[in-house]
């Protein structure tokens, strides 16, 4: 009986795990043969945030056009996107196009190998790569361009004129300095307690602090020198610690603040904060939030001189053509749908800035309907600098600049030390993955 | 003879029938990795190129980053404050909860529930806690006169205070429970004996209690060591190693390099280091054991 009872149990544990084996091997070949039997082309394309993306239409009208193409989206929530994308890809993971996030991850996919460039598609197609502008400079590395432009972000002032009215205060303009924001943020503040309204929120990106250095055209914070960014951080700490005109940065990041929820509540007086928060607080003005709640517009983003042309940093979200895909063609006809003229009326007509822009798009986004009328002048931004250049360092030293930028607006070390200390901790980077 | 042969190959067909499942996990999820990780760290790998052999390289790397001291510092910094206070307030609410009180096993459930809940769940309601505003950890502190308490998670001295303090609210319950299983097993007459002897509740406690309970202390020292070594959850959540790198501990570090810069060589190195420190720290104790371990039961 004993015998029986622990052969039996042997055989079902061999059984079980030979049907483990079988399982996974029977689960690929069915999926295999349905593909055979479909015909349907399927492009896998990876992207963040797809619900709040407003692309749905697009896509499904691409799928409408183009008969036997099927377009599987792989839907990443904003703040993994990058990690989650680069494991998925490290993995095997079968994605044929994707959106790059921040263009200091596109170097890495070249390294890597997972992306292929576009060139011969370009040439073959004649694609006309001038309504692009200087995006295109971005996604060029070693003389061949990997991936189209989708979508161009700058960063510019957003600011909300119930509380410029209430105050009496002129809205700002093209010319406003620094030290106008300053003053002004300190003008906007008023109350205590829960009650207190705030000039300005200062969100807890380093890019938030970094922003200002960039704009003194020093060169980028890979190369650059970091003094740079010593009166960004003066002027920050300034408004939060002294003036008390922003809520600051520690409780910002305990209570994990989102920059948008601030001002739709209403007493924020002014947030900078790139073109991608246009759609959202349109958004909410077509799903009927009244003016006098929250009545938004936009401004160029300050600078250090009056007569400084507008300088504001941004960055570039191409569309990337995977080295894996085994639908080349077909993708390839995908990114320049989406990052083409049509993609880019799509995004106008939601708010959304796109890398192609020609007069027939421009038109479409200045004239929607919830596009404030004063808010134009801020969109003629002249130079945009990248936040961080297309280099292997980037990521390691964009991690190094937030940790000390942290230590400098939490109090703990002070600008020149900090400063200094970037400087050092970036020749030990450098050093280090040589 | 033949008769005794097969029902000892029997039993071992048993024995291994039983263990299978468990050393099939263990061989696929612990130890190919393990061997993996420890080539690996000899290796230049970015998880999409092929590695490159680099020989001690990595190491070498190891000892030039300072990124990598501070960890290691921080590390033991964290282990020498947290075991400690761990085991007192551990021991301090088993003997309490060891009382034949009424309704002693809902405080004994209370003290456990800490460490049943998520890690994640905790630390953010923990991180609410320590908010220097709003948190009522510093309300309080207010209230009592205290016009400037810490900025707790935001202040380089006092986060990582701040992360062993919920570390050690949150673990002490699981050593609480196995101090009480300890002392529910000491024989109620050598009490007896001592006090007829004379000896007062501090002497019972320093010269019973504590040589009876010595193979469970040995098991949570050794196991609360580990555990506070890999440090991981709490720091990343309430912290991510800031303020600056003051809360960067090694496993965090190690995190951030393999799968936020991917370099999977270098942080396997790391992990090799870990692994040789937790190694040392524990056949250390397994050498010290003897002379204050007593197995006499």
């Amino acid at each position: 009986m004993k015998k029986l009872l622990s052969l039996l149990l042997v055989i079902t544990l061999l059984l079980s795990l030979a049907g483990c084996g079988k399982n996974s091997e029977g689960g690929q070949a069915s999926s295999s043969t349905k593909k055979d039997q479909q015909e349907d082309i399927t492009i896998r394309f990876a992207l963040w945030d797809y619900e709040n993306s407003g692309l749905q239409p697009l896509i499904e009208r691409y799928e409408a056009e183009n008969e036997g193409i099927k377009i599987d989206v792989l839907d990443i929530s904003a703040k993994e996107y990058g990690d989650k994308l680069a494991i998925m890809l490290a993995g095997g993971e079968t994605i044929d196009t994707f959106f790059c996030k921040t263009i200091s991850d596109l170097g890495g996919y070249v390294t890597k190998e997972q992306i292929d460039p576009l060139d011969t598609y370009i040439e073959a197609d004649k694609i006309d790569t001038v309504p692009y502008g200087a995006t295109m400079d971005t996604v060029n590395i070693d003389d061949k361009i990997y991936g189209l432009p989708y979508r161009k972000d700058f960063w510019l002032l957003f600011y909300n004129k119930n509380m410029f009215d209430k105050h009496g205060i002129d809205y700002p303009t093209k010319d406003m300095t620094w030290d106008d924001y300053r003053e002004v943020a300190k003008q906007l503040t008023s109350g205590e307690g829960p009650t207190k309204e705030y000039g300005t929120y200062i969100h807890t990106w380093a890019s938030v602090y970094f922003l200002q250095g960039l704009q003194k055209n020093m060169g980028d914070l890979v190369s650059g020198d970091y003094v740079m960014l010593k009166d960004g951080l003066e002027l920050l700490k300034g408004i939060q610690l002294e003036d008390k005109s922003a809520q600051d940065y520690a409780t910002n990041k305990s209570m994990g603040s989102h920059y948008a929820g601030m001002m739709e509540k209403g007493n924020v007086g002014m947030l900078y904060m790139g073109t991608w928060q246009m759609s959202q607080f349109a958004k909410m003005k077509s799903q009927g939030i009244s003016d006098e709640q929250y009545n938004w517009s936009v401004a160029p983003m300050p600078t250090w001189t009056k007569d400084e042309a507008e300088a504001t940093i941004g960055g570039v979200s191409p569309m990337l053509l995977s080295t894996t895909s085994k639908h080349k063609e077909e993708t390839w006809e995908f990114i320049k749908f989406v990052s083409g003229e049509e993609g880019a009326k799509h995004l106008a007509d939601l708010l959304i800035m796109p890398a192609f822009i020609n007069e027939a798009v421009m038109d479409r986004f200045v004239q929607n309907e919830y596009f404030p009328e004063d808010g134009k002048i801020a969109l003629e931004t002249e130079h945009i600098f990248m936040e961080w250049p297309s280099d292997k360092l980037s990521p390691l030293l964009s991690k190094m600049v937030d940790e000390e930028i942290q230590l400098v607006v939490t109090g703990n070390k002070s600008i020149d030390d900090a400063i200094a200390d970037m400087e050092s901790r970036r020749d030990e980077i450098i050093e280090q993955n040589k | 003879m033949t008769q005794n042969k097969t029902i000892i190959r029997r039993n071992r067909m048993k024995a291994y029938a039983f263990l299978a499942p468990n050393f099939v996990g263990f061989i696929v999820f612990t130890l190919i990795p393990v061997v993996y990780a420890f080539l690996l760290s000899f290796m230049e790998w970015d998880s999409a190129r092929p590695a490159v052999f680099v020989g001690l390289s990595n190491y070498f790397k190891l000892f030039k980053d300072t990124g990598f001291r501070i960890s290691l510092l921080n590390t033991l910094y964290y282990t020498a404050i947290t075991v400690p206070l761990t085991i007192v307030f551990a021991l301090a609410f088993a003997l309490i909860l060891n009382e034949g009180l009424k309704g002693i096993k809902l405080f004994r459930a209370l003290h456990f529930f800490p460490h049943i809940s998520s890690i994640v769940a905790v630390a953010v309601v923990w991180q609410f806690l320590y908010h220097p505003d709003f948190g009522p950890i510093n309300m309080v502190l207010k209230q009592i006169g205290i016009a400037n308490p810490p900025r707790w998670t935001s202040s380089v001295t006092w986060a990582m205070p701040a992360v062993i303090f919920m570390s050690v609210w949150k673990s002490f319950g699981y050593y609480m429970i196995m101090f009480i299983a300890g002392l529910k097993a000491i024989p109620i007459q050598l009490y007896e004996a001592a006090k007829i002897d004379g000896a007062n509740g501090w002497k019972r406690f320093r010269y019973v209690t504590l040589p009876m309970i010595s193979p469970t202390m040995f098991f949570v020292v050794i196991i609360s060591i580990i555990s506070s070594f890999k440090v991981f959850a709490q720091v990343f959540i309430m912290t991510e190693g800031g303020p600056g790198r003051a809360t960067s501990v090694l496993v965090y570090k190690i995190y951030t390099d393999a799968f936020k810069n991917f370099k999977f060589g270098y942080a396997s190195a790391e992990a090799v280091i870990l692994f040789i420190f937790i190694l040392i720290v524990t056949i250390i104790q397994y050498r010290g054991q003897e002379k204050w371990v007593n197995y006499m039961n």
